[in-house]
């Protein structure tokens, strides 16, 4: 038949699209969505792929291992005041912008100064910072209006990239073809909206290029489709893949060319409560929907690889976390139990619960939760959408659901991120969607973070008491710590498992010849 | 003459006006704020509230009907909330992509329709008239979406042979937006000589296309097919036979005149479910075209959107039948002569 | 074409009786009231799950059985109410004066504008995801043709002999639609109708498709389409017997309304 004869030629054609060698020694990236702010100072998004590659911070902060470490980065070394307000960083000498510029303590003020006046994406992290003063162009002084740990600040994944102050007098047509100017091993070399960045090797690296291996140059490409994404990595189109949906993982399995593994993250998925709106208003219901969820269940059955069962609010591989005295057990007689106390009468009274539609997660989840409250006698509507309209409607109290489902994941490498975000209080409902409000906890939060810099341990008792003061309010359901896929040819080494950054840091990558 | 189409124009008219209406009370009716959509992550109170006096929903909804049709006249469609671009501006970057996929299926569901049709009427009764036609008959009932992932099952995961979605694979060194002269990827690849662009361009429509194909062609193939058995029927079919010309020949030589009227109406309606199967089609197979578009739109309450699109729907549909009408005078000398 | 009807109308009866009894019936009723067991998701076909379980661990054949309730109530409902709102408007149209039928005309033609699925979509997310909504989605979006066919018919049977003598002899339009219109119009219906009901089947189960019709626990052929797809290229079973149900039900719908268009219409070929 016609058929056929058409099918073999495009068998043939295709076959020509496949395993191109590639003759440059470039890293190639394919990523679902593309950049949509150049402003190393608001970006809060995908961004952070080219830009962790272009600039640098003065600290990196190295979670790979149980206490956590600093690192230098633009800075080689700092020290703080015993009350921890005034802090001094002393800067690397001879590193100097891709434009030629230098780097120093003036260019340092003048990023802080300027992320604190922009007021958006992750500026907040500076807003303990009073002023900062320069003493010499390797000494930055910073002057704080109470003892945050700055070093935890300059080291964070967006927000604290220290960036050319040329970058300010780009007129809006060079800035509309993307810019950057930073002082990392690569630079900007040319974007074309939803196709393609280019980053060259910056040969002025203060790191220097030592290892014969580094990649001279890192593209990353934009492939919305995901089984796109999942073809040319098997094809050898792309070195890296990220976000390939979990059925497409399986074919990788038998493939040998590409690597398939799982990394420690600081994600974690929670279910809120709302405290205000009824019947989650009564605590005992809150308490019988904590005991409905079996955790080590959905960890085991539905996110398998991609997560494990939380230990706690906040990931367990967090700094300063440790876990609360307990979470809510699993058992229905347990759950069935609280309702009764609850004196939850009306059976035609039923809660809802809104999820991410586009989650298998969540729904299976949801699914799992609705059954279980079946069992006891509460009746779940269950209302996925997409997360836009679900967090219209729950930002109202009176469109807002019982439950709703969060992703989380901090812009500061510390516990009271969670604890400022969902569980502080908020005049004008913004990720507090439980509704919860505690002066207590409150107050606890913000003396958490004090101490970091001088007490952690003090920090540390803390974070655990406001966790207990949360799981005994029953104001949200823990399920799971994410692990986040790697998708990436089997011939690249260097990766590390620094769940601090969500990015692929190129420099440290090489591809192994044979 | 002129009359007729003066008459058929201003019903046009009259159907679009309609329609937009229907279109945006039902929609200013979508429950929900979508200024949020607007105003996206971490916004204050502040920004919100300009937000929605910026896009004007403060303002009582008959005023908001007249400023949007008097924009639509200046053809200013708005601005997508969800995308933050102008509605016209998405409309048509998605257009083409729909008008490639809805064009390619109407191509294979005409000529297979057609030609299956007139073969199963050459070989009335026998075994393949009534596979074919039972083919063309199930093809009607099935669900496009179904059949969309079974496509994918088969061809992606079992046999590997096709892509699972999209319109092509960020094809290596190419630079698209160079020669984006038509917008239709199958011959833009072809005019810059890409052969590799082409093939994998190539490779993507099939299962879209495939499926669309698959729900329409049978419409086309009975309507023929039973145009055919019934011109056979007629008496100078009969007098053909008379003098010795095959069946077949015979058949051949009338199927083109006789059925064009037919499968010409039939043709009007196939691309209305052609139309209306993008939705679902587009969704599946993630093509990037106007009823992905569509969805995510209705989905996320975007009302410029879900109205732009509404409109390029309809007019587009309502312009074929348009030129449909057009055509029968020409086709069919009987209508010319009748002052309609 | 009798054999075929036949088989048809015994398919349809067991669609509605199946689905009815499995209730009762299987093992797994439970799963059908929002029962999940997430240890045993993503099962082949086995003897112990004939057609396999899907992602949430429930039994795939009791939930397609059990599917069927879910579009038949769909497509009786649908026909119903489009019957109801469409047919009226149209008879009185049809006997109407030019100007008001001209009007109504416009109006329709306007509805009839958009692509199928298009206005459904649009209605069924103003008014909110459920499988309640979903019907009069449809139904606002197809009573135009039921206003088509309702007109042609009043103004075929306005033009015959008996009417014009039931005029001359003073009698009002609402007489004549109930007395001479209505009582011979019915086989038009009857076959639109139902090759309508297959329609509306496929219609919902694409609306549940997107995720603006059935809901869980609710159990739809278009909804347990949807819920597969995260993991469909591995479990082949998930995607191919509930698309075999509409498939089966939509064709069967097809048949029986073709015979009844060759019963209502003795000129009829094939």
């Amino acid at each position: 038949m016609r058929n056929t004869k058409l099918i073999i030629l495009y068998l043939f054609l295709s076959l020509s699209c496949v395993d191109q060698v590639r003759l440059d020694n470039s890293f190639i990236i394919a990523t679902y969505d593309d950049v949509k702010d150049w402003d190393p100072a608001t970006a809060f998004s995908l961004e952070v792929l080219p830009m962790s590659n272009i600039y640098e911070p003065l600290l990196w902060y190295d979670a790979s291992t149980d206490s956590g470490q600093f690192f230098p980065g633009l800075a080689v070394s700092y020290s703080k005041s015993s009350d921890g307000l005034t802090w001094e960083f002393i800067l690397r000498e001879g590193v100097s912008f891709h434009d030629g510029s230098s780097f120093d303590s003036e260019t340092v003020k003048f990023v802080v100064d300027r992320n604190k006046t922009m007021n958006g994406g992750a500026s907040y992290i500076w807003s303990a910072v009073d002023s900062v003063l320069t003493d010499g162009p390797q000494k930055v002084r910073f002057k704080l209006s109470f003892p945050a740990p700055l070093d935890k600040i300059v080291s964070s994944q967006y927000g604290a990239w220290m960036y050319s102050p040329n970058m300010v007098n780009l007129s809006q047509e060079e800035k509309s073809h993307g810019y950057a100017i930073g002082t990392g091993p690569y630079r900007f070399k040319e974007w074309i909206k939803n196709k393609h960045i280019v980053l060259e090797k910056n040969i002025n690296y203060w790191r220097k290029w030592e290892k014969g291996n580094h990649f001279e140059s890192v593209i990353i490409k934009v492939v919305s489709e995901a089984s796109t994404r999942l073809q040319m990595i098997e094809g050898g189109m792309v070195d890296y893949a990220l976000l390939v949906p979990v059925q497409l993982l399986e074919r990788l399995d038998s493939n040998p060319l590409v690597t398939v593994s799982y990394r420690p993250s600081w994600i974690n998925h929670l279910y809120l409560l709302n405290t205000k709106k009824h019947p989650t208003d009564n605590i005992w219901v809150r308490r019988a929907i904590a005991a409905s969820m079996d955790r080590e269940a959905i960890a085991k059955y539905v996110y398998r690889d991609s997560g494990t069962e939380a230990a706690g609010i906040v990931p367990k591989n967090m700094p300063l976390f440790s876990p609360p005295d307990s979470l809510v057990p699993f058992n229905l007689e347990t759950a069935s139990e609280f309702l009764v106390r609850s004196g939850f009468k009306n059976e035609q009274d039923r809660l809802d619960i809104s999820y991410v539609s586009t989650s298998e997660e969540y729904r299976l989840t949801s699914f799992h939760l609705m059954d279980n409250l079946r069992k006891i006698g509460l009746g779940l509507d269950l209302k996925p959408g997409i997360w836009s309209m679900n967090w219209d409607k729950a930002r109202q109290i009176k469109t807002s659901p019982n439950i709703i489902s969060m992703a989380w994941w901090p812009t500061l490498s510390s516990p009271s991120d969670w604890f400022f975000g969902l569980y502080h209080t908020e005049e004008f409902p913004l990720f507090n969607l439980s509704y919860y409000s505690n002066p207590v906890v409150d107050s606890l939060i913000n003396e958490g973070w004090k101490n970091e810099a001088n007490n952690p341990e003090i920090s540390k008792k803390i974070y655990t008491q406001v966790q207990n003061i949360l799981i005994g309010d029953c104001v949200v359901v823990p399920t799971v710590d994410i692990n986040v896929q790697s998708v990436y040819r089997s011939d690249i080494s260097g990766f590390k498992d620094n769940p601090a950054y969500s990015t692929l840091l190129v420099y440290h990558l090489s591809r192994i010849n044979d | 003459m002129i009359k007729y189409y003066c008459n058929k124009l201003f019903s046009m008219a009259i159907v679009l006006l309609v329609v937009t209406t229907i279109t945006f009370f039902v929609s200013r009716l979508l429950p929900g704020d979508p200024t949020s959509l607007w105003v996206g992550d971490h916004p204050t109170k502040e920004q919100l509230e300009n937000a929605k006096k910026d896009l004007g929903f403060d303002r009582p909804i008959y005023e908001q009907y007249k400023s949007y049709m008097i924009g639509l006249l200046k053809l200013d469609l708005g601005i997508s909330l969800r995308t933050r671009q102008p509605v016209l501006e998405e409309i048509g970057k998605r257009f083409f992509a729909t008008f490639e996929l809805v064009s390619v299926s109407m191509f294979f569901a005409v000529s297979f329709g057609f030609l299956l049709g007139l073969f199963s009427a050459i070989k009335q009764n026998s075994g393949y008239d009534k596979l074919i036609s039972g083919i063309g008959y199930i093809g009607l009932s099935f669900p496009l979406f179904w059949l969309g992932m079974i496509l994918q099952l088969i061809f992606f995961g079992f046999l590997k042979w096709f892509p699972l979605h999209g319109r092509s694979s960020g094809f290596e060194g190419v630079d698209l937006d160079s020669f984006a002269s038509t917008g239709i990827l199958l011959l833009d690849s072809l005019l810059v000589g890409n052969v590799g662009l082409f093939a994998n361009a190539l490779m993507h429509i099939t299962l879209p296309a495939l499926t669309m194909v698959f729900g329409v062609f049978g419409l086309i193939l009975r309507t023929t097919r039973s145009s055919i058995i019934e011109t056979s029927q007629e008496p100078f079919f009969k007098t053909y036979l008379a003098y010795g010309v095959s069946r077949k020949k015979t058949i051949w030589f009338t199927a083109f005149k006789n059925t064009l009227i037919p499968v010409t109406t039939v043709s009007g309606l196939s691309f209305g479910l052609l139309l209306g199967g993008t939705f679902l089609v587009e969704s599946i197979f993630d093509w990037p075209g106007l009823g992905q578009f569509s969805v995510m739109s209705i989905l996320s309450n975007d009302f410029p959107a879900i109205m732009g699109v509404t409109l390029l729907y309809t007019t587009t549909y309502v312009l074929i039948n348009f030129l449909i009408d057009l055509l029968y005078p020409l086709i069919d000398p009987r209508i010319r002569k009748i002052n309609v | 074409m009798k054999k075929a009807s036949g088989a048809a109308f015994t398919f349809i009866l067991f669609v509605a009786l199946s689905s009815v009894l499995v209730q009762f019936v299987s093992p797994y009723a439970d799963d059908l009231r929002g029962a999940v067991h997430l240890e045993s998701g993503g099962q082949h076909p086995s003897l112990k799950h004939w057609f396999g379980t899907d992602a949430a661990g429930r039994d795939l054949f009791t939930l397609t059985i059990y599917a069927g309730l879910s579009s038949l109530k769909v497509a009786i409902a649908v026909v119903l109410l489009s019957v109801v709102i469409g047919v009226p408007i149209g008879m009185f149209s049809g006997v109407s004066s030019k100007n008001t039928d001209e009007v109504l005309m416009r109006i329709v033609d306007g509805f009839l504008a958009f692509p199928p699925l298009m206005l459904p979509l649009i209605i069924t997310s103003v008014l909110g995801p459920s499988l309640n909504n979903v019907i009069i989605g449809i139904s606002m979006s197809w009573f135009p043709w039921y206003v088509r066919i309702a007109r042609s018919q009043a103004m075929i049977i306005l033009s015959s002999g008996y009417v014009s003598v039931s005029k001359s002899m003073g009698a009002g339009k609402l007489h004549i639609i109930k007395n001479h219109i209505f009582p011979n119009s019915i086989g038009p219906f009857l076959v639109q109708g139902t090759i309508d009901a297959g329609y509306a089947i496929l219609t919902a189960a694409g609306l549940s498709f997107i995720g603006l019709g059935a809901r869980h626990p609710e159990v739809e052929w278009g909804l347990l389409l949807t819920q597969s797809r995260a993991q469909f290229l591995n479990h082949w079973w998930e995607v191919f017997f509930p698309g075999l149900f509409i498939i089966f039900t939509v064709i069967s719908f097809n048949i029986i309304g073709d015979e009844l268009r060759i019963l209502t219409n003795p000129k009829e070929r094939e």
